[in-house]
């Protein structure tokens, strides 16, 4: 029988073949917490390629005026329902550099319809940093330069063909996205500050602050949205300045908005406030300030950048749907949503296809957005299982 | 004294109810392949409890799971047999069964039942215990419903459940822990198996209901001529209830025998660490516990050689390191997996 | 700071905790209102001192009290009712209970906690150095360089390499981290140190390497421990007196050699008799019966003794009649009405 009694220091040494303790510097193991949610999101491929898409959009938008040919509102009565131009490089069966063929505009004879046919026997060549009209780079430097265009005084470059009065669809839908992508980020701020500020206090406090803040939540989100929404643009003044109208239906749209974060907030001060490491904290004296903000929040952002990233297609869909049923932004103004009244007739479609092309970038956005708050709801906690 | 076995697949003795023969299940994951279960064999005969002890990650729950065919599906199952004799007399391989098929369908709940840690992953919460258990007696057996329901109080009675005619009609969220634990046992009892597979089912429980499971399992046994496996990580259970035990690590079994021989003539360096790591009652009060230097390794990095060696105080460089070590055989039966088992050098060493 | 209050018995020279009729109830509440139908009694009526210097053992089943107990003396809840005395480092004697929170911010450099979960208790966005040097830095002790310095000396002491510092606690085993948890209380050179269940979580090779660890920074440091933990075995290895908990009571308090040779509570007994033993000659030697029934639900606790229900010795008197925990002639303190009169078997010492 072996002996327990025989317990002297002797059990301390080590075996004789245990590794020399060697110094594994695992690159993980002192790897910062955003370190190890940008390695885990990478995993998530279509995440991946719907952030560099997202990117490339918000840059593509954020400098509207210099990569679109065009101004927004510059009407063109030549060039009405203008189809869309195909860029080729193939002319006469020899490689030739990037260029349209023109468009010639002619009338059915019976119809009294404009026609457009491309003219194979001439080429536009597609030119870079072309002169046009004038703007100013954001809002700062007044310039002419364009990104592209082509160098004719009577033809156009249409990427996506024009609408009724001629205007470059393309272009026009690079202004929307200025526009439709800030009101989701505006609307997702304004909800995030609400959700926040609300949900914290819920989630921290608890308690009869608690239930009447999740009773309010519950009668929020029982409100059937486009009834709420159609009442309260209704209230908005026609006459108000545009841009001040799109600052009211963003901050409508975060009233509804705002219950979801506010959910998911509450949630994680609820699991942090059990959490062993919370206690530890307090337990080492530290004031209720740090705990939140060195301990509680830290756990909570990337759920957070989550939550919100999640949110914001729900605001860019409901900008959309307001903007199309004719009651959140108005022309002058350009968004999605607007662009997308241009194709409420079947006529208009059935002539013109490509004004749906708003519509499409509408579904591609809400996409990648719900793709890359999947990627970062499955990489925010990277120390579970 | 000590020869290696020979790896072969002739017939089980008529005695034998379960034979595993090194068997190996791997899991494929994000940061590589765990061998989670590397060549265990061991089996159980008709109406003995087998011990299985080990510490987290050696793999004892894994291998259970594979006797039932209850690995998630993305589980390789890399080598070995196991082999079943079912009551009728035939051996079955288990490990070449459909694990939906209808033969295994047939060996869950009717051959051999099994009873978790957790009540409640074993207990569907929207049915009643009663329920629950006729539809196991009418799925196996050709009985009408009320003689099932009469099967079900029959076998509440027999788990010394409370009130087992109240008791039958209730869901598993009214009962207490240790009533639930007795429910899953009825339910795992339903069609009267021969074997019993009992995965950690006294660890989550205190330690006065832990007792009265172990008693109850200990009579039931002894009532129904049923074999057991108890898997454990608590040693004095094991003592407690095991005719025969195996220890794991890292996946293998390093040393088998009758209960006496594992705990008053330990042979593996490993059984013999753990055993002096536990304080026991009444006797080591004051004094300091012997430890077992460094950690369990992690399931990625299994030492080469014996998996135990950098852990070992009776190692030695160059075979311990290298050789990966066969069994042992002493002539009681007692088996160990260490190059030097039953040698002076270690006899010496332990001392 | 507080003084104690008049009526308060002063404390004895060589305790350093005194826990004197504490009482904490939790509300269980209902329905939208949240209305009060009730209390759960987690600590009801619980009175103990811990030496200077000794390890306390708490034992108990899940549901007993005996984690409340360690959230009571530390203060991460507020007392119902009773008070607990702390003799702090310079000899003065507060009472933890009435403490005001920059008092408590204080007294938490000379008491802290272990925690059960090493996974939950370490922030893990946190490396090494912010973990062990947070309560450090919450106090102000010295300059960044400094701190570095003490929390490489503290990994030093509980085996972990200084090199760790840059760390993430994801780096660590279950055990590892049980250690920085260690490192961590010892931070600020207390006292006192409640160790919740602290190796229950732990592999048993594992928990031995940390109970000795425990056991000699105690003798390095001249700490004093609460150890609470359902491992009978584990609470007679590491501690100096025990108390016995059920159901929000203490049921008897001791010297562990005494308690376990010869326990006076019928519960006491009960509990060392389910523990099954490493030893299968033995266990068949002991006929064991095992206690019947279950811990009560802690809403509707007996009349009477709480522990009648399923007590083998209880009369009529234990169905009606709350006993005292008193003070019988050995010295010992035990709450039964029959203390005097039964023989109970404990377990043969060696």
């Amino acid at each position: 029988m072996t002996d327990i009694h025989t317990l002297s220091p002797e059990t301390l040494l080590s075996p004789p073949l245990a590794p020399k303790e060697e110094f594994n510097a695992d690159a993980s193991y002192t790897a910062k917490p955003r370190t190890l949610i940008w390695w885990r999101f990478r995993k998530h491929k279509l995440a991946v390629v719907s952030l560099a898409f997202m990117v490339i959009l918000g840059l593509l938008a954020l400098f509207a005026d210099f990569m679109s040919p065009y101004g927004p509102n510059t009407i063109n009565r030549l060039n009405t329902f203008a189809p869309p131009n195909v860029v080729r490089v193939i002319h006469d069966g020899a490689l030739h550099r990037p260029f349209v063929y023109p468009l010639k505009r002619t009338r059915d004879p019976e119809t009294a319809r404009v026609l457009y046919q491309e003219d194979r026997t001439k080429v536009l060549p597609v030119e870079f940093f072309v002169r046009g009209e004038t703007y100013a780079l954001l809002g700062l430097v007044e310039t002419n330069l364009h990104f592209f265009g082509v160098n004719d005084r009577r033809q156009q470059i249409n990427l996506l063909g024009t609408d009724s009065l001629g205007r470059d669809l393309f272009t026009r839908l690079l202004y929307g996205a200025r526009v439709t992508l800030s009101a989701g980020l505006i609307g997702v701020a304004f909800s995030f500050v609400l959700g926040l500020a609300l949900g914290a206090i819920s989630g921290y406090y608890g308690g009869w602050l608690d239930a009447m803040i999740q009773r309010l939540m519950e009668f929020i989100r029982s409100i059937p949205t486009i009834p709420l929404w159609m009442g309260l643009a209704a209230a908005l003044p026609i006459a108000w300045d545009p841009l001040f109208v799109y600052v009211l239906i963003t901050i409508i749209l975060s009233l509804i908005g705002w219950t979801h974060l506010a959910r998911v907030v509450r949630g994680r001060f609820l699991s942090l406030k059990s959490e062993d490491y919370v206690l530890a904290a307090r337990l080492a004296g530290a004031s209720e300030y740090r705990i939140v903000t060195r301990h509680m929040l830290p756990a909570m952002t990337s759920y957070i950048i989550a939550a919100l990233t999640l949110a914001i297609p729900e605001m860019i869909l409901g900008e959309t749907a307001l903007s199309f049923l004719g009651l959140g932004l108005r022309p002058p103004v350009v968004s999605w949503g607007v662009l997308l009244q241009d194709a409420q007739n079947l006529r208009t479609i059935s002539l013109a296809p490509w004004l749906l092309a708003p519509g499409i970038a509408v579904v591609l956005v809400v996409l990648a957005f719900n793709f890359i708050g999947d990627g970062l709801r499955d990489a925010a906690d990277p120390y579970g299982q | 004294m000590s020869e290696t076995i020979t790896k072969s697949l002739s017939p089980m003795p008529q005695e034998r109810l379960l034979q595993l023969d090194n068997v190996g299940v791997h899991f494929p994951t994000r940061d590589g392949l765990v061998k989670a279960v590397n060549g265990v064999s061991y089996h159980v005969n008709k109406g003995e409890v087998l011990g299985i002890v080990g510490e987290s990650g050696s793999g004892k729950s894994v291998t259970a799971r594979s006797i039932m065919r209850l690995q998630p599906k993305y589980a390789i199952n890399a080598s070995g047999t196991i082999r079943y004799r079912c009551k009728s007399g035939e051996e079955l391989l288990i490990n070449e069964q459909d694990r939906l098929g209808r033969t295994m369908r047939n060996l869950r709940g009717n051959e051999i039942g099994m009873i978790f840690q957790e009540p409640m992953t074993a207990l569907s919460p929207v049915h009643t215990i009663g329920t629950q258990i006729m539809r196991t007696v009418m799925l196996h057996r050709n009985v009408s419903k009320a003689e099932a329901r009469a099967r079900a109080i029959e076998l509440l009675t027999k788990v010394q459940m409370p009130r087992p005619n109240d008791i039958v009609d209730r869901f598993p969220h009214h009962l207490s822990g240790g009533m639930r634990q007795r429910a899953m046992i009825a339910l795992a009892l339903a069609c009267d198996p021969a074997l019993l597979i009992a995965d950690e089912p006294t660890t989550a429980l205190d330690v006065t209901t832990e007792a009265q499971i172990l008693e109850l399992l200990k009579r039931l046994q002894d009532e129904m001529n049923m074999a057991i496996v108890f898997i454990t990580h608590n040693f004095g259970v094991v003592a407690d209830i095991a005719d025969r035990v195996a220890v794991m690590y890292l996946g293998r079994v390093v040393e088998t025998g009758t209960v006496d021989e594992i705990f008053y003539e330990p042979k593996h360096p490993y059984t013999q660490a753990l055993l002096q790591s536990i304080p026991r009652l009444g006797r080591s009060h004051g004094r300091r516990l012997r430890t077992i230097a460094g950690m369990v390794p992690d399931p990625f990095n299994v030492p080469t050689g014996c998996s135990f060696h950098p852990r070992c105080m009776h190692a030695v460089g160059g075979i311990c390191d290298v050789q990966t070590p066969e069994d042992v055989v002493f002539a009681s039966g007692q088996r160990a997996r260490c190059h030097f088992a039953g040698q002076d050098r270690q006899a010496e060493a332990a001392q | 700071m507080t003084t104690i209050s008049k009526t308060s018995v002063p404390m004895h020279e060589d305790h350093i905790i005194s826990v004197r009729s504490a009482r904490k109830y939790f509300p269980v509440q209902e329905g939208w209102m949240r209305r009060v139908k009730g209390y759960v009694k987690a600590v009801d009526d619980i009175t103990f001192d811990i030496r200077k210097g000794e390890t306390f053992g708490l034992v108990g089943e899940s549901g007993s009290g005996k984690s409340s107990i360690a959230r009571l003396i530390l203060r991460a809840y507020d007392l119902t009712g009773g008070e607990i005395l702390f003799r702090r480092a310079d000899g003065s004697v507060i009472d933890v209970s009435t403490l005001s929170d920059r008092d408590l911010r204080d007294i938490r450099r000379e008491m802290q906690m272990i925690f059960q979960d090493p996974y939950s208790s370490l922030n893990p966005r946190m490396t090494l150095l912010d973990l062990v040097g947070e309560p450090l830095v919450i106090h102000g002790v010295g300059s960044q360089g400094e701190i570095r310095d003490r929390v490489a000396e503290l990994l030093r002491l509980v085996g972990l390499r200084p090199e760790y510092l840059t760390r993430y606690p994801h780096a660590f085993s279950g055990g590892q981290r049980q250690r920085i948890g260690i490192a961590r209380a010892l931070a600020l050179n207390p006292s006192f140190i409640a160790a919740d269940e602290a190796v229950s979580a732990l592999d048993v090779s594992v928990a031995a390497q940390n109970i000795n660890l425990m056991q000699d920074l105690q003798e390095k440091f001249g700490l004093t421990y609460l150890f609470i933990t359902h491992d009978l075995g584990m609470v007679e290895h590491i501690s100096d007196r025990i108390g016995v908990m059920y159901l929000g009571r203490l049921m008897e308090v001791g010297p562990t050699d005494e308690m376990f040779a010869k326990p006076l509570h019928p519960y006491t007994e009960a509990l060392l008799a389910a523990v099954p033993q490493p030893d299968p000659r033995g266990n068949r030697a002991r006929k064991r019966v095992p206690l019947k029934g279950e811990i009560a639900d802690a809403m509707n606790i007996p009349t009477g003794c709480p522990f009648h229900p399923r007590c083998a010795y209880a009369d009529a008197k234990c169905r009606g009649e709350v006993p005292e925990l008193r003070v019988v002639k050995s010295g010992r303190q035990v709450r039964c009405h029959h203390a005097e009169t039964l023989d109970l078997i404990g377990v043969a010492a060696e």
